[in-house]
């Protein structure tokens, strides 16, 4: 009987801080998005019922933050995903020094954003960066990257250095899993190498490419910290991602309530991919191929 | 005898193909480190010079400055990465503390509704920061706990939870439940076979886990900037507004970042055995 | 040192396979095994009495006390897992001391157990090592060192020879009994091994689905099994069966099939009224059955061999009757060809008659 208490007293803790720290915040911005509030005025907040909220759908540069959002998403998982798999590819076989290699490869992964964000500017730089000077050996002079068109290709490059690794080490391991007796089968029965990849690794790679597909999405939606650093929205507002937005609405503008709906109605798109995402995870086949040991 | 011929040939452009490609990736980690040891004048040479005489000015001035017309003096930096070091710490040492007592009951115990529990607790790690950032601040505010350690460890604590806990169950998971059994048919209570039989056990993975988290909370900003304030301010923080000031230092700049990502850089190396269990949040797991 | 008695135990709950009104008594000084196929629930039961398991219904005395709330700590029994479950972090000695560790017993005192427990059961030259350095028997034997040198009250087995090879199998067995005797210990043992169980224990317990079915003696359970699911699974090869019906013509009682038509009339009084429910089933085991190669007057059977197959000392032999198998088991020097033509006999005091619902009439 005393168990019973126990196994309660271990979980509670950890469940407590979660409580408070998210759960209870959660509610309030909740609440918060029905108030006309912000912390700069010094007035008491007003009741506006869903006015925020309509007032966000109706904005059009809150849909611009979207499409900017969806641009970059459209940029940078792609390439993510075909560089990975290429790489991933030219890794799968066992050589020496291949560990080495991937652990190289996965410092990027584990740098923090801002630091990133803040050395690529140097590199970005139209005057000095070592970029700039690269691209006018192969022809192309006078690169400006801060500027509308190229601001958001150019934060899904660093996006796209930080996490190609992530998708290569995804990939890699579903590629691993596929057990070699099933392509000796298919060579058997005069399978070329298209014909195998279609029947033989595609199936047992591609839960492991939707896990790896859907993490990317929901954590790209994310982005924060790279372009706070590197562009703080701009210029003007061509890289004002969501979240971003939400920044500049609680923090610069001060538009408390209003953020908070948007960060709401942000949170709901999100939880909606994470869904999926655990949904995917825990259907049955998927888990068995995700959760097994895998080599790499 | 050709296809043997093409077949090393393939290998070795398969490996010039590798070489290539860790060198072109590793290229800016590699320009950071090699522009922190330039002077400020050969940082902005152009074209840009790729052989230089190494110079530690840089670092030396990130702990001391020496400013035109001021009089020189420690930097403020120590205290940063203080700040860093010391909220890193505190707040893994109390998540794992924490995370593991529950992730073990997790792992051991039938918990009405463990299946939900675990999705929450899941859940909390995937939604985005933004969304809590802005009733903390007023929770915080309303507090006094704006620029205090205990307001920002207690975050990370919140931040770093979900994956602790995750990933610390799926090492429990792994160590047979016998093993709890054979030590309280021995005598043990519950918390003694814990403490005697699972926990050597588990470590490694335990370690694993802290490393990930430490990495994590090391590297946070959007909590500490909003949060924070001089006294508790952490390094990204620091990196974050010495890009707003003018004249933007870049030796000093690069210089910090490198003293800041090397412990990252090693502790990967460490990792490498976790690393795909660690990025997917213990879903999938390598070998 | 105590009896164990279950009353009434039950569990059905929690994933494992369940237990129903289990009732059993365990003398003191007793060996006692719990005999099932897997699934049955022997280890179910083995863990509630180790407090392993909270069972839903019954209770669990050792001795004389009522254990039901007490922790596996409180309960002072020791249990030698499947697994042997070994703390892989722990030397030889380690493991051997922990339940001497867990109860704060002094230094010295642990260091001369341990050598004692080591000595008794030949692994001193191994108090270094990790487990993982160690052989599977070399792991038992430590497993069940640790069991023993507390001397608790009861000591609870499952399956502990498994995962041995054959011929380990075979030595531990003895070396178990042996260990036994010798410590004086009550001893509950599960096995879905048949001669584990035979040669071992002082009574048996077989358990189908979650239920004891009989229980007794090795001999009872040989001799006498009470039904059909005992005489089946203990035995190998299997009891042969033959199913049939009761007929009565002029006084004299017959036991009618397809095959045979045998005359009980001295036992017709106690099968009538069980034939008058269903039908009947004749069990005759493969060793109680002799191989005539003439036609003999008091035939049973007659049918011709169809594959032998040599057992060493032994040697099975089927025997192709009408459309069935009928196995017959025989001294291994007996040389027969597939083919001929043989007469089957039996001495009536060996067979069994189980009502189709399973029940045992005669021995």
């Amino acid at each position: 009987m005393r168990e019973r208490t126990l196994k309660w007293a271990m979980i509670a803790p950890a469940i407590l801080i979660l409580l408070i720290l998210v759960i209870y915040p959660l509610m309030w911005s909740v609440g918060l998005t029905f108030f006309d509030y912000s912390i700069m005025l010094k007035r008491a907040p007003l009741f506006i019922g869903v006015e925020n909220y309509i007032d966000i759908l109706n904005d059009p540069s809150i849909w611009d933050n979207f499409i900017l959002t969806a641009y970059f998403l459209a940029i940078a998982l792609p390439i993510e995903f075909l560089l990975g798999f290429g790489i991933a590819l030219l890794l799968y076989e066992e050589f020496r020094g291949r560990r080495m290699v991937l652990t190289l490869l996965l410092i990027p992964m584990m740098l923090a954003p801002i630091a990133v964000g803040v050395f690529y500017r140097f590199i970005f730089d139209s005057t000095f960066g070592v970029l700039t000077y690269l691209l006018s050996i192969v022809g192309i002079r006078g690169f400006e990257w801060y500027t509308a068109q190229w601001v958001i290709p150019s934060v899904a490059l660093v996006d796209v250095w930080m996490w190609t690794p992530f998708m290569v080490l995804i990939l890699l391991a579903g590629l691993t899993a596929v057990p070699r007796y099933l392509y000796e089968a298919a060579s058997i029965d005069r399978a070329g190498w298209m014909m195998k990849f279609r029947y033989v690794t595609f199936p047992i790679v591609k839960p492991l490419i939707g896990v790896a597909v859907l993490f990317r999405t929901m954590d790209i939606m994310k982005v924060f910290d790279t372009v706070f650093i590197l562009t703080s929205g701009g210029p003007g507002s061509s890289s004002e991602l969501i979240s971003f937005r939400v920044y500049r609405e609680a923090f610069q503008y001060f538009h408390t309530g209003r953020a908070a709906a948007l960060s709401m109605i942000f949170l709901v798109m999100i939880i909606v991919l994470t869904n999926i995402y655990l949904r995917f995870l825990t259907r049955r086949p998927a888990e068995a191929a995700v959760t097994r040991e895998l080599e790499v | 005898m050709g296809s043997k011929r093409r077949g090393k040939t393939i290998k070795y452009v398969k490996y010039l193909l590798i070489a290539v490609l860790t060198a072109v990736w590793l290229f800016p980690v590699y320009w950071l480190v090699v522009t922190s040891l330039k002077t400020r004048l050969e940082m902005f040479a152009i074209p840009p010079k790729w052989i230089f005489q190494p110079t530690l000015d840089n670092f030396i001035g990130v702990f001391y400055e020496r400013r035109y017309g001021l009089t020189p003096g420690p930097t403020d930096f120590p205290r940063f990465l203080l700040n860093s070091f010391f909220i890193s710490l505190s707040s893994i040492a109390l998540v794992i503390l924490v995370g593991m007592l529950a992730s073990y009951s997790f792992s051991r115990f039938n918990v009405k509704g463990k299946d939900t529990w675990l999705f929450f607790i899941l859940s909390t790690r995937m939604l985005p920061p933004i969304a809590v950032i802005i009733p903390i601040y007023l929770m915080y505010q309303r507090l006094g706990l704006l620029n205090t350690y205990v307001g920002l460890i207690a975050l990370y604590m919140m931040f770093n939870m979900a994956f602790a806990v995750w990933m610390m169950k799926g090492f429990f998971d792994e160590i047979p439940r016998e093993l709890d059994e054979a030590a309280m048919v021995d005598g043990y209570s519950r918390i003694g076979a814990f403490r005697k039989a699972v926990l050597p056990q588990a470590l490694t993975g335990i370690a694993a886990t802290a490393v990930f988290c430490l990495i994590m909370a090391w590297n946070e900003f959007l909590f500490a900037y909003i949060l924070s304030g001089f006294d508790t301010r952490t390094v990204p923080v620091a990196l974050a507004r010495i890009r707003g000031e003018s004249g933007v230092e870049w030796g000093t700049i690069t210089a910090t970042e490198v003293l800041y990502i090397a412990p990252v850089i090693i502790f990967t190396f460490f990792l490498q055995k976790y690393l795909l269990r660690g990025i997917t949040f213990g879903t999938v797991k390598g070998k | 040192m105590a009896g164990v008695r279950l009353k009434s135990l039950s569990k059905k709950a929690g994933g494992l396979c369940p237990v129903f009104d289990l009732n059993l008594e365990v003398a003191d000084k007793e060996f006692v095994t719990l005999l099932a196929p897997s699934g049955s629930g022997k280890t179910t039961t083995l863990r509630m009495i180790a407090g392993l398991e909270v069972p839903d219904e019954g209770e669990i005395y050792i001795g004389d006390e009522l254990v039901n709330d007490l922790t596996p700590a409180e309960r002072d029994t020791a249990m030698v897992f499947q697994t042997y479950a070994l703390y892989p972090h722990l030397t030889v000695r380690g493991n051997l001391a922990s339940p001497l560790r867990a109860r704060k017993t002094p230094q010295n005192e642990m260091d001369s157990r341990v050598k004692d427990v080591a000595d008794i059961l030949g692994i001193a030259q191994l108090l270094e090592k990790y487990p993982t350095q160690l052989s599977g028997g070399e792991m038992q034997r430590v497993a069940i060192g640790r069991a023993i040198i507390r001397r608790p009250r009861v000591y609870l087995l499952d399956e502990p020879l498994t995962n041995l090879d054959a011929k380990l199998r075979v030595h531990m067995r003895a070396e178990l009994k042996r260990l036994q005797k010798e410590l004086g210990q009550t001893m509950i043992y599960a096995t879905h091994d048949e001669l584990e169980a035979l040669s071992m224990s002082d009574r048996i317990a077989v358990m189908r689905n979650g239920r004891v079915v009989q229980y007794g003696t090795s001999k009872e359970i040989f001799e006498h099994p009470e039904n059909l699911s005992v005489a089946t699974f203990v035995g190998t090869p299997t009891m042969n069966l033959f199913e049939c019906m009761l007929s009565e013509k002029a006084g004299q009682a017959y036991l009618e099939s397809k095959l045979f038509k045998l005359s009980i009339t001295e036992l017709a009084e106690r099968i009538r009224d069980k034939a008058a429910e269903s039908g009947l089933i004749l069990g005759i085991r493969p060793s109680d059955l002799e191989i005539h190669t003439q036609e003999t007057r008091e035939g049973f059977v007659q049918g011709e061999i169809y594959v032998l197959e040599p057992m060493g000392a032994a040697l099975v032999i089927d025997v192709k009757v009408g459309e069935e198998l009928v196995k017959v088991k025989v001294p291994g020097s007996l040389s027969l060809e597939p083919g001929t033509k043989v007469w089957l006999t039996f001495d009536k005091a060996r067979m069994h008659i189980f009502s189709k619902k399973t029940k045992e009439t005669i021995v």
